[in-house]
This record gives C-alpha cells, sequence and structure tokens, in this order.
C-alpha cells in the first residue's frame, strides 16, 4: 500500500490481510485500512474501508428538479427513447471490408432508434492492412487504384456513415466515441474528440472525448471506450466474495470516481496519469 | 465478457465489439421508458429519476 502524495512525502507499507475475512483490492484503489504496524514492519488490518458510492456531488440516481423531470417527459411524449451502442472494431483483422458497420447500419436503419453511439476503432492498429499503411481501393467509377492516408480512409468511412444516413433519411442523432486503437488518434487517455475537420461537412455528430459523459433527455450516460472491467479483475486479488468479480468491478468504479481507477493499467490502455 | 448490470442503481453495459477477431461480435440497444412522475405537485422540489427502473438494455449478437 503506497500513502497519498500530498503529505509531501509517500512510503510503501506492507499489509498483512490474514487477518480481514472477506476483501477485494486491486492495484490503485484508494482505501482506509484500520489496524495495527507491528514490529516486522507489517501493518496488521483488521478492516478495510472503501468509499460510498451515492455522494452528493456524484449523482449517479442524483436528484433532479421536478420541472426538468416534467419537460423531459413531456418531450419524451409518452414513447421510449431507444439507443443503439456499437463498438469497434469493424473489421476483421485481415481485411478492411466494413461489412460489419454496414450490417450495423442496416440494423439502425430498421429499428429507427433515436440514438447512435459509436465507438471507436474505425481504423485499428491491429488490423494488417492498417499495420502495413497500404491502403487503396480500386475506385468502382474508374476502375483505377486509389492510394490513400489514414486521414482520407478516416473521412471515406465518415461519409460512408453520413451518406447512409440522408439516403435512409434517418433522424438518428449520431455520437461518436474515440479509441486508443484508432490509427489517426494517437492520444493516451483521457482523449479528446475525433478531429472536426475530418468530418465530411454538413455532417451531424457529436463527439466526445474517452472517456465522457452525456445527457439524453434526464438520463445520463458515462461512457469509457477500454476494458476497465477485464482489467480490474486481472489486478485484482480478492478472499472469500459472494458476488461475481465483474460485479466487484463495476461498484469499483463507481465506488472510485474515475473511469480507470487502476493503477498501473493495461499496458494496452495508454493512459496520461498527470 | 458481455454484461449489463444494475450496480446500486448504476446501469453498467458492456456491448462487446462489433467485430471479434474472425467472427462478428454483438452490440446493445437500450429503450429508456418515459419518467412516470406522481401527481402532487413537488414544483421546485428535487425528484430522482429512477434511470434503472426505465431502462431496458439488449446485447444482441449481430
Amino acid at each position: 500500500m503506497n500513502t497519498t502524495e500530498e503529505n509531501g512525502q509517500t512510503f510503501k507499507l506492507r499489509l498483512n490481510l490474514g487477518e480481514v475475512p472477506v476483501y477485494t483490492l486491486f492495484e490503485g484503489e484508494v482505501v482506509v485500512a484500520e489496524g495495527c504496524a507491528d514490529s516486522n514492519s507489517k501493518f496488521n488490518v483488521n478492516r478495510i474501508f472503501k468509499p460510498v458510492i451515492n455522494s452528493s456531488y456524484s449523482v449517479p440516481r442524483g436528484i433532479y428538479d421536478f420541472d426538468y423531470l416534467k419537460r423531459c417527459q413531456t418531450m419524451q411524449n409518452s414513447k421510449a427513447l431507444s439507443m443503439m451502442v456499437g463498438a469497434g472494431p469493424f473489421t476483421t483483422a485481415d481485411s478492411l471490408s466494413y461489412d460489419a458497420l454496414r450490417d450495423l447500419l442496416e440494423l439502425v436503419n430498421r429499428d429507427r432508434p433515436h440514438t447512435l453511439v459509436l465507438l471507436g476503432p474505425f481504423m485499428d492498429v491491429n488490423n494488417q492492412d492498417i499495420k502495413s499503411g497500404d491502403i487503396c481501393f480500386s475506385d468502382p467509377k474508374s476502375g483505377s487504384t486509389v492510394f490513400m492516408d489514414f486521414d482520407d480512409l478516416f473521412t471515406q468511412i465518415m461519409t460512408y456513415i453520413k451518406t447512409f444516413f440522408t439516403q435512409n433519411k434517418l433522424t438518428t442523432k449520431l455520437v461518436i466515441v474515440p479509441s486508443a486503437r484508432e490509427i489517426n488518434h494517437l492520444h493516451p487517455l483521457p482523449q479528446p474528440a475525433y478531429a472536426a475537420n475530418l468530418m465530411p461537412k454538413d455532417f451531424e455528430v457529436t463527439l466526445l472525448g474517452n472517456p465522457q459523459t452525456f445527457r439524453v433527455n434526464d438520463i445520463t450516460v458515462g461512457v469509457l471506450n477500454a476494458d476497465i472491467v477485464k482489467d480490474l479483475c486481472l489486478s485484482m486479488v480478492a478472499k472469500d466474495i459472494k458476488v461475481p468479480k465483474i460485479d466487484v468491478a463495476l461498484q469499483s468504479v463507481l465506488e472510485q470516481r474515475t473511469f480507470y481507477p487502476c493503477y498501473p493499467g493495461n499496458p494496452n490502455t495508454p493512459i496520461d496519469w498527470e | 465478457m458481455l454484461y449489463a448490470k444494475n450496480i446500486e442503481g448504476v446501469l453498467c453495459v458492456n456491448p462487446g465489439m462489433l467485430i471479434k477477431g474472425q467472427a462478428a461480435g454483438s452490440y446493445a440497444t437500450l429503450t429508456i421508458d418515459p419518467i412516470t412522475l406522481p401527481q402532487a405537485d413537488y414544483a421546485g422540489k428535487g425528484l430522482p429519476n429512477k434511470a434503472a427502473e426505465r431502462v431496458r438494455i439488449d446485447v444482441i449478437n449481430i
């Protein structure tokens, strides 16, 4: 266990958890441990305290103004809101045919949700063609081979989505979340949104950061494009817990009040800790 | 690991990826029912929006 840096100095402490009957801990978790230090430089823990989820400033189920809720109720007009969420990669690892994206858009056209949330990567760094950097396609009109760079391809994909939306007269609101695996978006988490100048003209899209929260009427949606649950489960030590590790991991995210409480994180998830 | 869980009134979902390796993956849909407000006049007062009770989440294989 590390002490906080606010004291001006940090020191590490070995914990003896033998006395604690049930616990889960992961690297980077902020907890309070109650117990006593003994001579062999170990700290014997009796109890572990964790932060509570629902405080006055983290408002997952917080208090909303009645008039605001009434407005939302009127806006929904007794109908259900629908949202579709699809996460990349949209291609198989060895091709650049965006079949999955097309399939998803067909489903969007069928179900006509109010909101579509697309999470990157659109151009996965693990894709073979992206890795080789050799991107070309044969133009169906002229039959000639066209070479392009990553930004061109990105704009091409966005234009494809935009064209699909206009052709089918979709009124779905589109939200796009970046990914750390996007080849032309080399920012560590927390990531800024995708560059707006890569979007086609008059494309109605909400570009979010990663992670970020947004609101659909009165429902607050927080989105993180990284597998925090897997990383937490891998980093977690647990003793005699009765609930699945996934539940503990999700609870920890809410308790720690950060989208990515694991420190150090998974090497595949680049993070700027400053 | 795909999941959709209610953790203390907060809904958590992993929609999965649309492509998993070579195979087709999954996506999620959320259906948000309109809120049912009490008849009494709560003007100027606060209320919870009971999000967890109004949202249905489906994780669907594509």
